[in-house]
């Protein structure tokens, strides 16, 4: 027992050794060595990043470093830094960067991270590359990434993306495709094992999206060919091109049922950008920085079975999801009040996004979350009709990236995308989308997919009842309530464009909930045009719009003279030869034909992204447009052609462009050329020249009636000068006289013209030209002075009484105009941003501040009237008669806001007449102050001159000069601004003073006799309606 | 409807989970089974008159003519270190002790001449043998993970042992004997839909146990009865004996199917794990015991172990394939020494030296921590004669096993993504050492 118990004593000791197990936790310093970052946006190397996106990083915890814009580095492709500021956003986990000035197309960046300190550790170094989108227009090197049309990307690509039974193909070119040229079918093909695969091909710009109608078979062969007859928009044909792929199947699928919640006011904000989540922003000129539309909805994203894709997991949302958003308000320049407010906004899938889940590329910590990637395309429409038309569009190739990772048992997606969406037609808005999607926690009980069951409502119509306002080379365009699926429309077959009865040729596609319908020869004038759509024509699921039958017919072009095509305006520049110019000191000069005393025109300026644009009174013959007849230099200080610049020359309707190979350069002198010749012009080689094988009159001024030209005769050429300058925000507009009677622009009010006995309610786009008695110093109620003229009247003579009565003919007196404005819209300026003291700026807008829009000086033309007078006695003993005074055409022209030939007078608005839209009784008006010259260069009266008579019998013409050239008139307009059906902006303008015309008239050489006639046009008299190019083209 | 969650969260293979525990091997391989074969370091247990026996060598089961029933009380205690070294990213360790959670076994043992039961004379012996662990609580003890902190390949808590053989005498001095050793082999099957949170539905679960077995043959000759019978020669006393196991392991196979509502569905994620535990590898022991005057005994064994065929297991065990651990098979050479003192006292005592099996001193994400190890036993028994309300002399064993860890150094490998060095640098050295302290104690009842 006791070598037992010994035994046990030593048993006992032994169990007693050893230490306690250990705790093994992590390496302290391991945590701090896996951070990093777990997001960004762009996506690395992600290429047609838009231009107004910032980027955005997430890490895996809070930046502590004190000034993160000075550790981060963002450069461009020559390795300068942009500046840049910083938000923060989730406490601190995540970063904006919003860059200073706005991003290059086509350009390659580059983001550095390094040394940038976080609350657990510092981030492991990192470099993000992306490419930035490029323009659809503008300098080509800025629209195309090669001088080769091809395709540049496919997604999905069949490599790292797999390409899967409900694929949805989308290519992106080299350069925009004009879509005129695209045929599904035959130089586009998507070709399977039954031949021909159905599918909807959408179009815009630099990208196209095929959709097939029924899935693909997993494991046949599909062949994808692209013809050569696709061309760009430059003109350049594309490539022969095929691509092989077999699609995978997608497997056992799940349709995981998302819901896309509101921000609760503002109050819920993404984790990404701090801003509340599913709030569609806009921010542009045009409607304002703080207006935004919360979308909510559900999204139903059909899964790929994931075990069998667990890297790169596709997924594919519907054709057809639909997210509601709440109203827009309509603030033009973000504080004047439009009139009327967007309605329900939507935005719907047109077709089936693809997406695809993908492994964390930045991060392989178990907490990092995985990221996706999402291609969709989508159209904006809006409830309220104008709304719609100015804001309806369909976006392609968005593309959203976020994180996905389930918390709390749902699914929860933070995703990015950026959008451009184009107001009016005429500005690309930025908005920044912050998407928050969180699957439903029960499934099997979430809310089934929303049946859409409304027929689609036809809500307006272009031209509509406003036919008057329609040229030829317009296209048609029809808003409905809904997104037409373009497919459904098939000409011959359930729809017909009718010319007089004869069935025409057209292109349709749709560009949001609109039906754009382009002739394919545009249609002449006066034709009877029917637009017939029978059933067939159906929204996205399949609800057909109702049979309906549009007609309207075209404005007439008037039996009348001939009259060789005007320059009705250029941008930049002023549309006339000039003299005098001293280019280094910014001066243009004066036109030649005006008075030695008039204005110097300040050198425009033109930005560095900004095309060309010069309208003309009637449309040109394309076979005279040619590298030829309109030539663009860069020019030295005496305006001497250094090196051509190349370019690209689009010609549609009476608007000519000309995009340059290279952006302009700030500062540099440019010049560009108009040929054209007096008579006998070679149309293509030295003229331009209209269908009707006139040349351009480029020279409308003239001294004196002998040296003005005649109405067919053309001019010299002309030369219109510029310097380069850097890239602005401002929005330009082209704005048109219309409707207006003179279509024919012959400036003769023609026989089936529109005349005032016609519309009582006035014409619009007209002036009223009538005597003015109370002008006369004499007070005798006649509106002549002088030995030569007793009285005036405008359009018609006088009684035979005693003494004689004018007579009354109103429709002679309005003078129909023809014009073209350009006019740049900056934004609103506050009531504190103005100097008090400028006598420009109007009381209303100092108090309220206002809209900023610049008008660029041009020309308009008035038609001509024919003035009476009664000869004075002396003039009757004299054997002198006066035979009624045509007056012609006569040339308004829009005298710039400063003098060039005074120095510095031009600095404050480079010449531009600064304008401003008000809000007034709630409704937008603009408000501008224009000084004009007013020119009669065909004004000749003819007084016979009985003592002298030819050989022939007739009387010699007495000569007489008179002083209607460079007449300076000022002009005070105003009027509302309103939105037309369609969607574009109307601004109607009529003057509040009165234009007082005293004309004085010399007859004989020496002058022995004189007169001056007294004509006005009353305040109200002078009607003008400008409306903007119709929103699609 | 279960949340999984709950289930799910413990189960998750963190990488730094208590230090496992995990045995490759045997309780009978390891320590030994019975205080005679832990006192002697197992080098005379081909020799073994106990239930052991139908283990080691069934053969010997005829030594002693004698049926018996066993029962005994195992407690290894282990102090089983891993020191760092250093290292690229070591981790935070609270002490140089890897692990001391120590094996606790209950065992029973039974042999029977079968011969009682039938009408013949010739005595054949069958002897069983179970051991469980944790005193009888765990029937199972079966553990596969991967490590971060290192794990020792063998020591810790051992699976359910079971053996059965029989044995007689052939001819003259030579004794044969055969039997099995019995693992299981286990499969579970899970069906069920959850959703994001967990909430199950629509489940399904299956479980079975096979039993898997392996062969165990010996032979014993005692040389004097076989080539002198009759008369005594210098052969009278040696006794040689051959045995053979073959290889066994326990193994859980893992099937599961969850589908997702909403995301993945048709088929579901399919899991699969096949994962290995208590291997014991194929084994040639012979040995040779030679008595002295007949008060004591020596005897010296050398074992082949072939764990080279565990290269094949690991590959095939979900759990460890990453580890592309490699085996080499071992000779474990035993000298052991008995000798019997007055009043029913036997003391005894037995060295080993057993390399170690595991060729690399790197196993990708498991770290298994291996050592040559000096084993050194001693130990006694005691009959009593006269033991109170039994009918038959009790004989009362203890043993006493020290295992001494010689020192080798492991480099730890991680693929882990929280592991900075990356998976093809070792991010931590450690040197692996310890001592393992078995006490054992046994009544046997012969009759």
């Amino acid at each position: 027992m006791k070598r037992f118990t010994l035994i046990l004593c030593l048993v006992a000791a032994l169990v007693a050794c050893g230490g306690d197990q250990a705790e093994i936790g992590p390496n302290p310093s391991a945590q701090a060595r896996s951070q990093s970052l777990v997001y960004a946006y762009p996506a690395h190397q992600q290429q047609r990043v838009p231009l107004s996106a910032p980027v955005v990083l997430r890490f895996s915890s809070a930046v502590v470093s004190e000034q993160p814009e000075q550790i981060i580095q963002w450069l461009d492709a020559d390795d300068h830094a942009l500046d840049f500021s910083v938000t923060l956003a989730d406490e601190g986990r995540s970063l904006m960067l919003a860059p200073g000035s706005r991003l290059q197309p086509g350009a390659a960046y580059r983001v550095v991270l390094d040394g940038l300190m976080l609350a657990k550790g510092p981030v492991q170094p990192r470099t993000l590359t992306f490419e930035t989108a490029y323009l659809t227009s503008g300098p080509i090197s800025q629209v195309a990434s090669d001088s080769s049309f091809h395709v540049e990307h496919r997604f999905p690509d069949g490599d790292f993306f797999p390409i899967l039974d409900f694929s949805s193909l989308r290519l992106q070119f080299s350069q925009p495709l004009d879509r005129r040229s695209l045929s599904y079918g035959d130089n586009l093909r998507l070709s399977g094992p039954d031949g021909l695969v159905p599918a909807e091909v959408l179009v815009s710009g630099h990208y196209l999206t095929l959709d097939p109608r029924q899935e693909l078979t997993p494991g046949a062969t599909y062949t994808l060919s692209l013809g050569d007859t696709l061309t760009s928009t430059l003109g350049v044909d594309m490539a022969a091109t095929e691509y092989t792929f077999v699609p995978r199947s997608s497997g056992g699928r799940s349709t995981l049922v998302q819901q896309v919640p509101d921000a609760n006011s503002g109050q819920r904000l993404s984790i990404l950008t701090g801003e509340p989540i599913n709030q569609v922003p806009l921010q542009a000129v045009l409607l304002g920085d703080d207006n935004s539309t919360q979308q909510t909805g559900d999204i139903y994203a059909e899964l790929a079975h994931i075990p069998t894709f667990p890297t790169v997991t596709p997924l594919r949302v519907k054709r057809g999801s639909l997210l509601q958003g709440s109203p827009l308000e309509l603030l033009i320049g973000g504080e004047v009040p439009a009139g009327f407010g967007s309605g329900e906004i939507e935005i719907r899938f047109i077709s089936d996004a693809m997406g695809y889940l993908l492994e964390n590329p930045f991060s392989r910590q178990p907490d990092a979350p995985r990221h996706l990637v999402l291609y969709m395309d989508i159209a904006i429409s809006a409830q309220d009709p104008r709304a719609n038309g100015a804001v309806t569009q369909n976006i392609l190739h968005l593309q959203l990236n976020g994180t996905a990772v389930v918390e709390d048992g749902q699914m929860v997606i933070n995703a990015i995308g950026v959008a451009e969406p184009r107001l009016l037609g005429l500005e690309s808005a930025r908005s920044l989308l912050s998407f928050y999607m969180a699957s439903y926690p029960d499934q099997r009980n979430a809310p089934l997919p929303p049946q859409d069951q409304t027929a689609p409502q036809l809500l307006s119509w272009l031209p509509g009842a406003e036919a008057e306002r329609y040229r030829p080379t317009d296209p048609l365009i029809f808003n409905f309530s809904e997104p037409l699926i373009p497919g459904s429309i098939r000409a011959g077959d359930n729809a017909l464009l009718l010319v007089d009865d004869e069935p025409v040729a057209f292109h349709s596609h749709v560009d949001g909930a609109a039906l754009v319908i382009t002739p394919v020869e545009s249609l002449p004038y006066g034709s009877e045009v029917e637009w017939v759509m029978f059933d067939g024509v159906t929204d996205l699921a399949g609800n057909p719009a109702s049979a309906e039958i549009f007609a309207f017919q075209v404005p007439a072009l008037a039996e009348g003279p001939a009259h060789a095509p005007v320059i009705l305006s250029t941008y930049p520049g002023f549309p006339c030869p000039t003299q005098s110019r001293d280019l280094a000191a910014d001066n243009a000069g004066r036109c030649i034909g005006g008075l030695a005393t008039d204005d110097h025109l300040p050198l425009a300026r033109l930005p560095a992204d900004r095309l060309l644009h010069m309208v003309f009174s009637r449309e040109l013959d394309p076979a005279s447009v040619t590298p030829e007849t309109l030539q663009v230099h860069r020019v030295d200080d005496q305006g001497e052609p250094l090196e051509v610049v190349a370019g690209h020359l689009a010609l549609r309707g009476r608007t000519l462009t000309f995009a340059p190979a290279e952006p302009w350069q700030p500062g540099t002198l440019y010049r560009y050329r108009l040929h054209s010749v007096l008579d006998n012009p070679d149309c293509g080689v030295n003229a331009l020249c209209d269908r009707d094988g006139l040349p351009l009159k480029t020279m409308v001024l003239a001294l004196s009636p002998a040296q003005a030209f005649a109405p067919t005769q053309g001019g010299p050429n002309l030369d219109i000068f510029f310097r380069g300058a850097a890239e602005v925000t401002d929005v330009l507009q082209q704005l048109a006289n219309l409707p207006t009677a003179d279509v024919n622009a012959n400036f003769v009010a023609d026989p089936g013209e529109p005349r005032f006995s016609d519309h009582p309610d006035g014409l619009e786009n007209t002036a009223r030209l009538v005597r003015n008695p109370a002008a006369n110093p004499l007070n005798d109620g006649t509106s002549a002075s002088g030995n030569a003229v007793d009285d005036a009247n405008v359009g018609c003579g006088f009684t035979e009484d005693e003494p004689p009565v004018p007579l009354v003919c109103d429709d002679q007196q309005y003078l129909h105009m023809n014009g073209i404005l350009h006019a740049d819209v900056v934004g609103f300026r506050a009531s504190h941003e103005l100097d008090p003291s400028d006598p420009t700026i109007p009381a209303l807008v100092q108090q309220q501040g206002g809209v900023l829009v610049y008008i660029y000086p041009t020309q308009m033309f008035l038609s001509g009237t024919v003035v009476h007078v009664e000869t004075s006695d002396a003039v009757k003993m004299l054997s002198f008669v006066a035979q009624p005074v045509d007056t012609g055409p006569q040339v308004m022209r829009i005298r710039a806001a400063c003098d060039a030939a005074i120095v510095g007078s031009c600095d404050a608005h480079q010449g531009r007449i600064p304008a401003w839209i008000v809000e007034q009784g709630g409704e937008p008006q603009l408000l501008v102050s224009l000084d004009l010259y007013l020119d009669a260069p065909w004004l000749d009266p003819v007084v016979e001159n009985f003592n002298i008579l030819n050989p022939d019998g007739s009387p010699t013409l007495l000569p007489v000069s008179h002083d209607l050239r460079s007449y300076p008139l000022s002009l005070s307009l105003a009027g509302g601004v309103s939105f037309l059906p369609d969607g574009r902006l109307a601004i109607q303008q009529v003057s509040l003073n009165d234009l007082a015309l005293s004309i004085n008239l010399q007859l004989g050489s020496p002058p022995i006799l004189t007169a001056d006639l007294y004509l006005a046009i009353p305040a109200g008299e002078v009607r003008l309606v400008y409306v903007s190019e119709p929103v699609k083209q | 409807m279960r949340t999984l969650r709950s289930t799910l969260a413990p189960a998750v293979l963190l990488a730094l989970a208590t230090p496992a525990m995990a045995g490759m091997g045997t309780t009978a391989t390891t320590y030994g089974l019975l205080p005679f074969d832990v006192s002697t370091a197992q080098s005379l247990s081909l020799f073994g008159t106990q239930a052991s026996a139908a283990y080691y060598n069934p053969a010997a089961l005829t030594r002693d003519p004698r049926m018996e029933i066993t029962g005994a009380i195992f407690h290894a205690e282990h102090d089983l270190k891993a020191r760092s070294v250093g290292g690229s990213d070591p981790l935070s360790r609270s002490s140089n002790t890897l692990s001391n959670t120590p094996s606790q076994q209950l065992q029973l043992g039974l042999k029977f001449d079968l011969a009682k039961l039938t009408q013949y004379d010739h005595p054949v012996y069958l002897g069983l043998m179970v051991g469980t662990e944790k005193y009888a609580q765990d029937l199972l003890a079966f553990r596969a993970e991967t490590s971060q902190g290192g794990q020792y390949l063998q020591y810790g808590r051992q699976p359910l042992f079971a053996s059965g053989a029989i044995a007689t005498r052939l001819w003259r001095g030579v004794h044969v004997g055969g039997g099995v050793r019995i693992m299981l082999e286990n499969d579970a099957n899970l069906y069920v839909t959850t959703d994001l949170q967990g909430n199950t539905d629509f489940e399904r679960l299956t479980v079975s146990a096979r039993p898997v077995v392996t062969p165990v043959v010996g032979a014993r000759v005692q040389m004097g009865d076989t080539f002198c019978e009759r008369q005594n020669c210098w052969l009278d006393g040696l006794e040689l004996a051959v045995a053979y196991r073959g290889q066994v392991k326990a193994e859980v196979k893992v099937g599961a199917e969850a589908e997702i509502d909403g995301v993945i569905n048709n088929p579901g994620l399919p899991l699969a794990i096949s994962a290995i535990d208590g291997f014991q590898p194929a084994t040639v022991s012979v040995g040779a015991l030679y008595e002295l005057g007949g008060y004591s005994r020596v005897g010296v064994t050398v074992e082949l172990q072939q764990w080279s065929a565990l290269d094949d297991e690991l590959a095939k065990d979900t759990v460890r394939d990453q580890a592309n651990a490699r085996f080499r098979d071992i000779v474990i050479p035993r000298l052991g020494y008995e000798r019997d003192l007055t009043h029913g006292l036997t003391m005894r005592g037995g060295v080993s030296w057993e390399p170690s099996s595991l060729k690399d001193n790197d196993t990708l994400e498991v770290n298994y921590l291996d050592t040559d190890r000096i084993v050194i036993g001693l130990g006694g028994s005691l009959v009593w004669r006269h033991p109170p309300v039994l009918a038959f002399p009790l004989q009362l064993d203890f043993g006493y096993q020290y295992h001494h860890l010689i020192k080798r150094d492991f480099d730890l490998y991680s693929a882990h993504p929280s592991n900075p060095s990356g998976p093809n640098q070792p991010f931590e050295t450690v040197e692996a050492s310890g001592s393992v302290h078995v006490f054992t104690g046994s009544a046997t009842l012969r009759f």
